[in-house]
């Protein structure tokens, strides 16, 4: 058990015992290897099904607002639980967006914060595997040892497994918390954050198109990107309308291309990069770039990233003189 | 019962016979492991892959098709144009996904065209699993590695040649199509098959199922439910990844008066799932999604045609984004006649 993860355990068994919150969202270990799954656990005792490790991708923010919803059938004064929650940079990022977009309450939200040294791309390790599964997986220093079903066992570069998101992450520890247990020896890395962007930005269109096509033309449109993400919580997304129905169902290219650059735009200003939806996808697409490529261009266009404090303001939802407005023409 | 013996240095000769005037899909090494894919070339074929990304269900019930197109209130139903396809190197577990998908789609002597027309013009070529997969079990559910259901020719792997058993007409007449690539199998080939099987078999950590009916038919109003339906995200990859899921939604899609009606795969952890027209929605909760997929499943299944529809093969398990765990979810399950 890392020391992390040790001294968490006793954090959150204090705040059950301080009375403190009602309820904590963390990590737990989960049926198969390097994967975790979101708890909520409820009492001091529990504490003992947390985990803290590089399997702990899952961004927990994406589980928060719906602890906070007036249960239906609730009559009367109804107050809502006091919420604690385990937070990695990215995690904490989400956080300070659902609270300044008003979907989470920060009065009854208490915050750990972790360092975070970068989570397991599982897809990466089954790529590593080949034909076979994931049988046994051990972090051992800077490499993983894997052994696959049929008994083969193999080494890799813990670096070569890191999520692309973690490999250009900037914000390692919590932006927002109320405890830290953060160590001081998280290290920030010297990557540029937007390589994997600067790459697709240099090749021509045709070729940019073919990459895109080649991409979306795996989904199978099981919504696992939404869903695992933060920011999508409307209680009714554009994808599943109706009346109007703005795309059809199949996975012709060009429903998923509808699918893929609406939730993409409805991202702008707000992706925090975790890489929930890229984790979380059954098919290994990446989906990353589109929300990368537009938080290069807020970025560039208005000099900020997003959800970064609860004081500065975001890029798009507000209005500033020094805006650029090149963007406009003549009529 | 036909059985021949297939030496590896002739798979690309019968591979390439199976695919003469018929579509041939197989295993192909992909990103994330391996994925059934239309075959072109013949030396792309896995034959190690234990379970595809996804099922090979998308090849009897594709994730969409239309069913027919109109204008006005001219319908076209045009006949269906179905290929004659042969799925090679299907585990057991999926082939067995198929005999119960045909029980659905025949169900109460209501027959689905589509599905069955597909269904007819599919041969199936499995393979015993020598090793089982990240999350399998399904000899808990009824299965085998070596199980013959649903398949219509069942391969056995033993290292320098391919044991290829006929276990329908279809089979035979397929194998005896290839009779110039094959020999007959010895009676030591038939027992080496027999260890393999029996050696797999052993390999698979069991899980225990619920049996009683009447428990489970109790567990709906359960505690335990509330924390799962927390922890699922209300995707649909367990579903679309699952050999047994069936469930699709219809839909029209019209642009002034022209416009086809098209069937999709669906499933119940969608929200939209059960809503009505009226806006009212029985499963509101996540919890009461997740509980049907489980009970829709092992309870409500069983009910209706006689078995679980679950065949073991842990995609769910190996896929769920939010880590759930569908055996861990049963061995609850069956542990009290309680749940709680």
């Amino acid at each position: 058990m890392s020391q992390v993860e040790e001294t968490l355990k006793k954090e959150v068994t204090k705040l059950f015992e301080e009375e403190t919150i009602d309820l904590f969202v963390g990590h737990e270990a989960a049926g198969v290897p390097l994967k975790t799954s979101a708890c909520f656990l409820s009492s001091a005792d529990e504490a003992k099904r947390l985990v803290w490790n590089a399997s702990c991708a899952t961004n927990l923010a994406a589980y928060l607002p719906q602890l906070f919803k007036r249960p239906g059938g609730a009559k009367g004064e109804w107050t809502a639980p006091k919420v604690g929650v385990v937070a990695k940079g990215c995690d904490s990022r989400s956080i300070v967006g659902l609270i300044k977009e008003k979907q989470i309450p920060r009065d009854r939200l208490f915050v750990i914060g972790v360092g975070c040294e970068g989570m397991i791309d599982r897809h990466k390790v089954a790529g590593a595997l080949g034909t076979v599964g994931l049988a046994k997986a051990k972090i051992d220093g800077g490499s993983l040892q894997v052994i696959g079903t049929d008994g083969t066992q193999k080494s890799v570069e813990l670096a070569e497994v890191l999520a692309d998101s973690c490999r250009e992450c900037q914000h390692r520890t919590a932006v927002l918390f109320d405890v830290d247990l953060s160590e001081t020896s998280v290290q920030v890395p010297e990557t540029s954050r937007y390589a994997d962007v600067a790459e697709f930005e240099s090749k021509s269109p045709d070729e940019r198109w073919e990459f895109l096509v080649s991409e979306l033309s795996r989904c199978i449109r099981c919504y696992a990107c939404r869903e695992a993400c933060p920011n999508c919580y409307c209680q009714e997304c554009f994808a599943d309308e109706t009346a109007p129905k703005w795309l059809g169902v199949t996975t012709d290219l060009s429903d998923v291309f509808a699918f893929h650059l609406g939730r993409a735009l409805h991202q702008a200003g707000r992706c925090v990069d975790c890489g929930a939806c890229v984790a979380a996808c059954p098919q290994g697409i990446d989906l990353r770039l589109l929300n990368q490529k537009i938080n290069k261009d807020v970025e560039e266009l208005f000099g900020v990233q997003s959800s970064l404090s609860l004081e500065e303001a975001e890029a798009l939802l507000c209005f500033r003189m020094e805006d650029d407005q090149s963007f406009m023409t003549e009529p | 019962m036909l059985e021949v013996t297939l030496d590896k240095s002739r798979l690309q000769e019968l591979l390439k016979l199976l695919g003469t005037d018929r579509r041939l899909v197989a295993p192909v090494v992909d990103r994330l492991g391996t994925v059934f894919s239309e075959i072109t070339d013949p030396s792309l074929v896995c034959l190690e892959a234990v379970n595809t990304n996804l099922s090979p269900k998308e090849a009897v019930f594709p994730q969409w098709e239309t069913l027919y197109t109109f204008e006005g209130d001219q319908v076209d139903k045009a006949e269906l144009q179905i290929e004659e396809t042969v799925l090679f190197g299907v585990r057991p577990c999926d082939a067995r996904a198929f005999e119960l998908l045909d029980r659905v789609f025949t169900w109460d002597g209501v027959n689905d065209p589509y599905y069955l027309k597909r269904r007819e013009r599919t041969l199936v070529v499995a393979l015993a699993c020598n090793a089982p997969g990240e999350a399998c079990f399904c000899t808990s559910v009824g299965g085998s590695p070596a199980s013959e259901f649903g398949a219509d020719v069942l391969g056995f792997d033993l290292e320098d040649c391919l044991l290829l058993r006929a276990l329908t007409d279809r089979g035979e007449t397929l194998l005896n199509s290839a009779s110039s690539l094959t020999t007959a199998a010895t009676e030591e080939e038939k027992k080496a098959a027999q260890n393999a099987a029996a050696k797999a078999e052993k390999l698979l950590t069991p899980v225990a199922v619920p049996e009683d009916l009447a428990a489970l038919k109790e567990s709906f109003d359960a505690e335990m439910w509330k924390e799962l339906g927390l922890k699922c995200l209300g995707c649909g990859v367990c579903a679309y990844a699952c050999p047994t899921c069936h469930c699709f939604d219809i839909t029209d899609e019209t642009r002034k008066g022209v416009g086809r009606r098209v069937r999709s795969w669906d499933t119940c952890a969608f929200s939209l799932f059960t809503l009505h027209g009226s806006g009212h929605n029985p499963r509101t909760t996540q919890d009461a999604r997740y509980r049907q997929r489980v009970l829709h499943k092992f309870l409500y299944c069983r009910e209706n045609f006689g078995e679980a529809f679950c065949v073991g093969c842990g995609r769910c398990v190996a896929s769920c984004p939010a880590g759930l765990d569908l055996r861990a979810v049963l061995e609850r399950l069956a542990s009290t006649a309680k749940v709680t």
